[in-house]
């Protein structure tokens, strides 16, 4: 009578280290390995081009909004759909791409903040990811009038993690290059792709932005350069750090 | 007016024929003459029942013709005028005859007798170590000049005096004066300054009070106001108490020994009693006023129901008052009643309601509650077998069964008439084992035993035991007690609860935890005492923030990095992260990344908890240093009368401290902000340029 409380309690949390979602039918399709983290790097961004002559009082830029895998990469693999969701005065605002390149154009004359909304494929998450983007039009420092020639290019990188991914997914997407997977435990078997009854993925016709005509405007991200910096901070404030604590302990030796 | 043309409009009578009443006829007077009709109508159409001072109508009155009156400028003469100056007014002659009669407000020319005292009355009494004698006849002559009117005196006093102090000197003086002089001390006794002398001290009370309780607000009034009906509340509530308790000085006896009954056996009420004799008498004028405080409380719920009481009446009373059908004829009889649930063969005999001489069939209605217990009974080899026990013997365990079989398990009673003392806990446990033990040995299989209650639930003597302690202190707790301990417990089952969120989504995540792991012994091995207090409660954090991450299934590592930001810097003050982030501009790293891999965050993370550590650190330092820079002070303050010695001791310290402190200008360098203290190590070279 007295175990009751605490066997009700264990019953809820699963103790396998392989979580169990679902039913018993989807017990493969559905397990979760744990201590893995799947992570897709992304660029979010824009570019916009004047239109110079053929400019119009509401259409003086051709603008492109994209969500592109940071090495060009297929994106296609991991999101099924993005929505880009535009200033009101558009019309009908909610854009739907759903094949790969992500990519949405369009022509205009304001700058307005872009909300954009990832679907993933079923097996990789249930769940959408929202982020913004703000589109700029006209460069940060007024350097003569805009050649149309010369588009001004906002990116940011950013990285879509998934933390404990489905045993189906990993074993789709291990290997993919648009894909990052931390180091898998050993002796993890993978079910071989294709076992998942996903369709979307497959039905989906592929496509990268490798070949894309705005390609060469593209930025190149690289950690190289703030890693560095940020190893040699840190090793700094450590030597601070390393100093100060001598300090300390001789204030403490003196005498009062 | 009225709305007398709507009214005509609407064809409706003008005078409503039923409001037409006897208006009270007392209300208006006539307006008296020589007060406008407005003026007559503010009092509210009735003459104030004042009559004015000044008969107005005199005023306005023509002159009686016999008069001949002329207003001339005429010299007055006034007694109240010491000096010979002559003024002139207009005066109304009457006749040619001028008015007689001093000067009309001669007769409010008062003055106060001042005494006045001689040098050598002065020498005798009146010396005073505050004042001197020139003050005191200064002060004299003021009181002389202007009557007393001390406002005035302290004004033109030449010395600055309270007003107080006047009083109190001039008082004094003047008591002094009269007591010395007085024939008799009887003739004193009525003057005014003896029967009432005056107190300086009072007095200052007295106008310091005012002056509050004049300058207090709106707000300070009535918040006063409401605390002296408070306390004046709880003084009548603790004299009621106080007066029910003096009458009921024998009752907390009884109090004490209500309490005991019906919980662990009677054995706690005298030990209890008798140990703690003084806190009997507290609870006892305490509960008489808790019982005169339910007693109210009582009655106003029972005045909130309205005075009827929600309970339905479980008898119906409607079925007793119905006559009886007519058919039926009914008879009381005295019969012999038979009961199944007696024994013995005692006849016994009770009214019976016989209806057309038809006796009720039956057994007795009550029979049916005569339930008993089916108490084990066993043989004296089974004793041997299964059933000894240490503690009881087989006479005890003998004797606890018939009286169990007597009493149909009753406890309570049973512990009562047990002879030897047993707590009922023990002689529940004893009953039960054996019973058990018996079924047990009893049982052909295993399979029937598994359904008897004794053996699915078999009685459990400390758990019973624990339940009985916490329920009478539950039970005995004050109100106060209670609603703490509801408190407790809410909070309790917060944390619980939080912590059960986090432990279940943290449990599969033992790799993540290594990796925060390692680096915190680095940072751990550096400083000891510093970094414990502050490491475990972001470890904390950050596992807490992990798992919700993690619960979100797919994240930005941007949003990851924010959470995690967010989760270190909880646990500081919005302070410390402004300086964190300005030591990371002033480093040159960027407060986001731009380019956020996964390395890059970790590093990011890492790099903002050692600048937390510095500056943590660095406070320590400065702490540490402003308190050894207060010991210098002393010495360093003192140093033209010290001798050389005390000034060689403080060196050693500025030696030391010297080194590190020299560096401090070097890592001032690369534009970082420096958080040291500056006057710290400016003392330590002045120290050096003076002795060395």
């Amino acid at each position: 009578m007295e175990d009751s409380p605490v066997e009700i309690l264990s019953a809820s949390t699963p103790k396998p280290r392989i979580g169990i979602d679902g039913g018993d039918d989807n017990k493969n399709w559905r397990r979760r390995v744990n201590g893995v983290e799947v992570s897709v790097p992304i660029v979010c961004g824009s570019i916009a081009f004047f239109r110079g002559k053929k400019a119009k009082e509401y259409r003086t830029h051709n603008w492109t909004v994209y969500v592109r895998g940071a090495t060009n990469e297929d994106l296609g693999v991991v999101i099924r759909k993005v929505i880009f969701h535009l200033h009101p005065s558009f019309k009908s605002p909610t854009r739907v791409v759903d094949s790969p390149p992500f990519t949405l154009s369009e022509c205009g004359w304001g700058e307005f903040k872009i909300d954009i909304t990832i679907f993933f494929h079923a097996d990789a998450c249930e769940r959408k990811l929202e982020l913004s983007h703000l589109l700029k039009l006209n460069p940060e420092i007024y350097s003569g009038p805009q050649s149309p020639n010369v588009p001004v290019v906002t990116e940011s990188y950013n990285e879509i993690v998934f933390p404990d991914p489905f045993e189906c997914f990993l074993s789709r997407v291990n290997n993919h290059p648009a894909v990052h997977v931390s180091k898998l435990p050993e002796g993890l078997n993978l079910p071989p792709p294709g076992d998942a009854d996903d369709e979307s993925y497959y039905k989906m016709k592929k496509g990268d932005t490798k070949d894309h005509p705005l390609s060469h405007w593209f930025l190149k991200f690289s950690d190289a350069d703030e890693l560095f910096k940020l190893t040699a901070t840190r090793q700094k404030v450590q030597a601070d750090i390393a100093k100060l604590k001598r300090q300390l302990v001789m204030v403490d030796a003196q005498p009062e | 007016m009225g709305g007398t043309d709507a009214k005509d409009i609407l064809g409706l009578p003008k005078t409503p024929l039923h409001e037409k009443k006897a208006r009270p006829q007392k209300q208006s007077h006539r307006k008296p003459d020589g007060i406008s009709r407005e003026v007559h109508a503010l009092t509210g159409g009735v003459a104030p029942p004042l009559t004015p001072s000044i008969d107005v109508t005199h005023l306005k009155r023509p002159p009686p013709p016999h008069e001949k009156v002329a207003w001339q400028w005429l010299p007055i003469y006034s007694s109240a005028r010491k000096d010979d100056l002559q003024l002139y007014r207009w005066v109304r002659v009457v006749n040619g005859v001028p008015p007689t009669g001093d000067y009309s407000f001669a007769k409010y020319n008062k003055s106060v007798d001042i005494l006045k005292y001689t040098d050598d009355e002065y020498e005798n009494h009146l010396t005073d170590p505050v004042w001197i004698k020139e003050e005191t006849d200064q002060l004299f002559e003021l009181c002389e000049r202007f009557d007393l009117r001390f406002t005035v005196i302290a004004d033109r006093f030449p010395l600055s005096r309270t007003l107080e102090e006047l009083k109190d000197r001039y008082y004094s003086v003047t008591r002094a004066l009269l007591r010395a002089r007085a024939q008799s001390p009887s003739d004193l006794a009525n003057h005014p300054l003896m029967k009432e002398p005056y107190d300086m001290t009072r007095h200052r009370e007295r106008k310091r009070a005012l002056s509050m309780v004049l300058s207090q607000s709106r707000h300070q009034e009535k918040k006063d106001a409401e605390i002296l009906a408070e306390a004046k509340r709880i003084t009548e509530i603790r004299l009621a108490a106080r007066r029910a308790a003096d009458l009921d000085v024998s009752g907390n006896e009884n109090i004490g020994l209500d309490k005991a009954d019906g919980g662990p056996g009677c054995s706690v009420s005298p030990s209890s009693n008798s140990q703690l004799p003084a806190t009997a008498v507290a609870p006892s004028t305490l509960t008489m006023a808790d019982y005169a405080s339910t007693l109210a409380s009582l009655r106003m719920v029972y005045a909130l129901t309205g005075g009827v009481a929600p309970l339905m009446p479980s008898i119906d009373v409607t079925h007793l008052k119905r006559p009886p059908p007519p058919d039926e004829k009914v008879a009381w009889q005295w019969l012999p009643v038979k009961s199944s649930a007696r024994k013995d063969d005692l006849q016994l005999y009770h009214w019976v309601r016989v209806v057309n001489d038809v006796p009720p069939t039956g057994d007795y209605s009550f029979a049916k509650y005569n339930k008993s217990v089916d108490v084990l009974k066993y043989t004296d080899d089974e004793y041997e077998n299964h059933l000894t026990d240490p503690v009881w013997t087989k006479e005890e365990t003998d004797q606890l069964f018939e009286l169990c079989e007597r009493f149909d398990l009753r406890f309570t009673v049973i512990a009562d008439r047990f002879p030897l003392s047993r707590t009922v806990e023990e002689l529940k446990d004893r009953y039960y084992s054996v019973t058990r033990a018996l079924l047990r040995a009893r049982a052909q299989s295993p399979a029937e035993l598994a359904n008897h209650p004794l053996i699915k639930e078999p009685y459990d003597m400390t758990r019973d035991r624990e339940r009985k302690r916490a329920l009478s202190m539950v039970l005995s707790q004050s109100r106060h007690q209670e609603k703490k301990d509801a408190e407790i417990l809410a909070e309790a089952k917060r944390i619980t609860e939080m912590r059960l969120a986090a432990r279940r989504a943290a449990e599969p995540d033992v790799p993540a935890n290594e990796n925060i792991g390692s680096v915190s012994p680095s940072s751990n091995s550096q400083l000891p005492a510093t970094a414990v207090a502050p490491s475990t409660l972001t470890m904390a954090d950050y596992a807490s923030t992990l798992a919700s991450l993690r619960m979100l299934h797919v994240y930005l590592r941007t949003y990851g990095l924010e959470q995690m930001v967010q989760a270190a810097s909880s646990a500081v003050g919005l302070r410390t992260i402004k300086r964190v982030e300005q030591t990371l501009q002033d480093l040159g790293v960027n407060l986001k990344p731009k380019v956020p891999t996964k390395t890059v965050c970790d590093e990011h993370l890492e790099l903002r908890k050692e600048i937390l550590t510095l500056l943590n650190l660095q406070k320590q330092l400065q702490y540490k240093e402003s308190e050894g820079s207060s010991h210098r002070e002393g010495t360093y303050a003192a140093m033209p009368d010290t001798p050389k010695d005390r000034v060689f001791a403080s060196e050693p310290f500025s030696f030391g401290a010297e080194r590190p402190i020299k560096k401090e200008p070097k890592r001032k360098g690369p534009g970082r902000q420096s958080d040291t203290p500056s006057p710290a190590h400016k003392r330590p070279r002045k120290l050096k340029a003076s002795d060395l």
